[in-house]
């Protein structure tokens, strides 16, 4: 490091001279050396296998190994199972990830003001994090079973015995489950936020005449807009791995509207299937990088003079 | 314009903190008056409760005629200026001054007009397309003052607005302050800490210390009359010396007997039923620095009173030089020609107005004389 500062010493001075660009070679072969433990696990881990995979998408069989370009990507997206579990993924994202953006972010605002047993509330929707998913699987299984604890209520309603995994209902189902399971969470960063935002700003807002609901719009929602990127990724994130849970429910095949994208590269997985596998988490890859990069670009539009 | 009206005001904040005790004061209609004192002695928290920020824990506070105890910051017809200007960071300068027309659903042409006439006071013109962040730190003070007076309210508060400014634009944006509050002829409660600031643009102070009102007065009155020894050595710059001494009667004579000297005290000034219980105990003197004088120069004074002292420091200030003495165990500041600047270690006689004393009751610090 010693180094380092040398040669900044001396160029802020003007001294460098002839050898100036020996040391600048140094100075860059020195801060290569010093990246290149961090640079060798991100490499190892994500930049090679993922070099691997788009290798395995663009050739017909492990085997064979002839490069056949976008062949794959054609024949995954003639898939009859793939557009299902396309479809089904995307429908269910759509819903449930805003409303797990929204609902935490009405708790957290709701937590926020002034009400009674507030930190039992708050204790009541983390608590879920806490919970191991075969666990929670468990409880669902005895609510949501044929003869389980919803029906027995519905029936004392006069109302009909439904087969929640089996109905149409099924994707509400696991959407509850999935908000379930990360409301809390969200919840919590979405509070952190609230309580960043300078006290001064919303005061001028009272005494300036503001309603709550345009402090909210005007100044709130500025302020909380690099939270709503971070939780809008991560509930996405999450909203993949429903997987575990409708797995653990319903095995490998699912009726109609729970099978997932996860199902079904789990189940080609399964089927050894590697060129079918590449592409489609090629696709999802693809999918997920463009949709964060939209959301950035939103944020960084929203929240650019509210940082820093 | 409004006068504010407080009776027994107290503030506790939960957990039993009692910020503010037993505040009771009439700030009249168009006075521009500072509260000031040392920090957590409750300044801002008053500031705060007239704005509506704070809850009175017990008391009435009135806006004219009405006890606005319960009513919210926003029907209280009062604007505020904060310490750190608290600028809406994506809004234009000219969207922040308009924001609370915008609220009130003003039109949009009378907004525009009165906030390009505010721009215009406050030579605001060419800046309302910026954003805050694109600002100096004078620039986004007066853009908060633009923000508060664009609406016309009835009350002005000031917390603290220009501590984070630099010396030389403090000083400017004082007498900004003061000449805004002469053509607004609008009520001002300023909050400071700094004595400077509340000594040349208050025209009421109200001294202030744990919650509780040393001494509601004019800045004059306030440094020449200090009702005890806060107020005394808080008014003032360098600080009021004050050192230990006892009070004895000798040859027809008060005297203060201290470790470096002895002092005859005036007649004229000095004789009281109440100075007299004091005779023979222990009090507190002091004295202000600019009260000190060469001993080549006692015969401008009337009651000169002579000491021998040692310099330990002389700070040279341009116009004069503050002289750092000590005379037996007591150490004192006096402000002097630059003439009188002097090496540390070297003896100085120093002749002591007499008239200008001020005896403090040792136990209560309340001023005797």
């Amino acid at each position: 490091m010693n180094i380092v500062r040398n040669i900044k010493e001396k160029r802020s001075k003007g001294k460098v001279g002839k050898g100036s660009r020996k040391l600048r070679i140094r100075e860059k072969l020195n801060s290569m050396l010093w990246l290149a433990p961090s640079f060798l696990g991100v490499s190892i881990f994500y930049i090679v296998p993922f070099g691997v995979i788009l290798y395995y998408s663009m050739i017909d069989s492990p085997l064979r190994r002839n490069f056949v370009f976008l062949d794959n990507f054609k024949a995954l997206f003639r898939n009859d199972a793939f557009q299902a579990a396309a479809k089904n993924t995307i429908s269910f994202s759509v819903v449930a990830v805003p409303l797990a953006v929204i609902l935490a972010l009405l708790l957290a605002l709701l937590l926020e003001a002034r009400i009674p047993l507030k930190s039992q509330f708050r204790t009541f929707f983390l608590s879920p994090l806490m919970v191991p998913v075969a666990s929670i699987v468990l409880i669902w299984r005895v609510l949501f079973d044929y003869n389980g604890a919803i029906n027995e209520v519905l029936a004392y309603f006069d109302i009909g015995k439904i087969d929640w995994i089996q109905s149409q209902y099924n994707q509400v189902v696991i959407a509850v489950l999935y908000l379930w399971k990360t409301l809390g969470y969200n919840m919590i960063l979405f509070m952190a936020a609230l309580s960043n935002i300078p006290r001064e700003l919303l005061e001028v807002a009272d005494v300036e005449g503001a309603s709550p609901i345009n402090k909210f719009f005007s100044i709130k929602l500025r302020y909380l807009s690099p939270t709503i990127l971070f939780v809008t990724i991560l509930s996405l994130i999450s909203s993949f791995k429903v997987f575990r849970e409708i797995y653990l429910l319903t095995g490998s095949y699912p009726v109609g509207r729970l099978y997932m994208l996860q199902h079904f590269m789990n189940n080609i997985f399964r089927n050894l299937d590697y060129q079918r596998l590449a592409s489609a988490a090629i696709v999802m890859a693809v999918a997920m990088v463009i949709i964060i990069a939209i959301l950035f670009v939103a944020e960084n539009y929203f929240g650019k003079d509210v940082e820093g | 314009m409004a006068s504010i009206t407080f009776k027994n005001v107290k503030k506790i904040y939960p957990g039993g903190v009692v910020a503010v005790d037993d505040f009771s004061m009439e700030i009249m209609d168009g006075e521009f008056v500072v509260l000031v004192g040392p920090s957590g002695c409750g300044k801002s928290t008053t500031l705060r409760m007239i704005a509506g920020l704070e809850e009175i824990s017990d008391g009435e506070l009135y806006l004219d005629d009405r006890l606005i105890n319960n009513v919210a910051p926003k029907d209280r017809d009062i604007a505020m200026v904060f310490q750190n200007y608290a600028l809406f960071p994506h809004m234009t300068v000219y969207n922040n001054i308009a924001y609370g027309l915008k609220l009130r659903k003003i039109p949009k042409k009378i907004i525009k007009e009165k906030v390009e006439e505010v721009a215009k006071i406050l030579d605001l013109s060419d800046l309302l397309q910026r954003k805050p962040r694109a600002l100096s730190g004078g620039q986004r003070q007066r853009v908060a003052l633009g923000r508060a007076i664009v609406r016309d309210p009835a009350v002005f508060l000031l917390d603290e607005p220009l501590s984070n400014l630099d010396a030389k634009l403090r000083t400017q944006m004082r007498s900004e302050i003061t000449k805004l509050h002469i053509s607004l002829g609008t009520t001002f409660v300023y909050v400071t800490h700094d004595q400077t600031e509340a000594m040349t643009m208050g025209e009421r102070l109200v001294v202030m210390k744990d919650g509780f009102i040393q001494q509601v007065d004019s800045p004059q009155n306030l440094y020449d009359f200090p009702c005890n020894l806060f107020v005394a050595g808080f008014i003032g710059s360098p600080q009021m010396n004050t050192f230990d001494a006892t009070l004895l009667y000798r040859d027809g004579s008060l005297w203060i007997s201290f470790d470096g000297g002895e002092l005859m005290l005036p007649n004229s000034r000095f004789a009281s039923d109440t100075i007299d219980r004091y005779i023979g105990k222990d009090i507190i003197v002091g004295i202000r620095p600019e009260s000190l004088y060469l001993e080549s120069e006692k015969n401008s004074i009337s009651y000169p009173g002579v000491i021998e002292a040692k310099v330990e420091l002389s700070e040279l200030m341009g116009a004069g030089v503050y002289l750092y003495v000590s005379s037996g165990s007591t150490q004192l500041i006096a402000t002097l020609p630059v003439n009188a600047a002097a090496r540390p270690g070297s003896d100085v006689r120093l002749a002591i107005d007499c008239e200008k004393l001020y005896l403090f009751d040792k136990e209560s610090e309340e001023r005797i004389s």
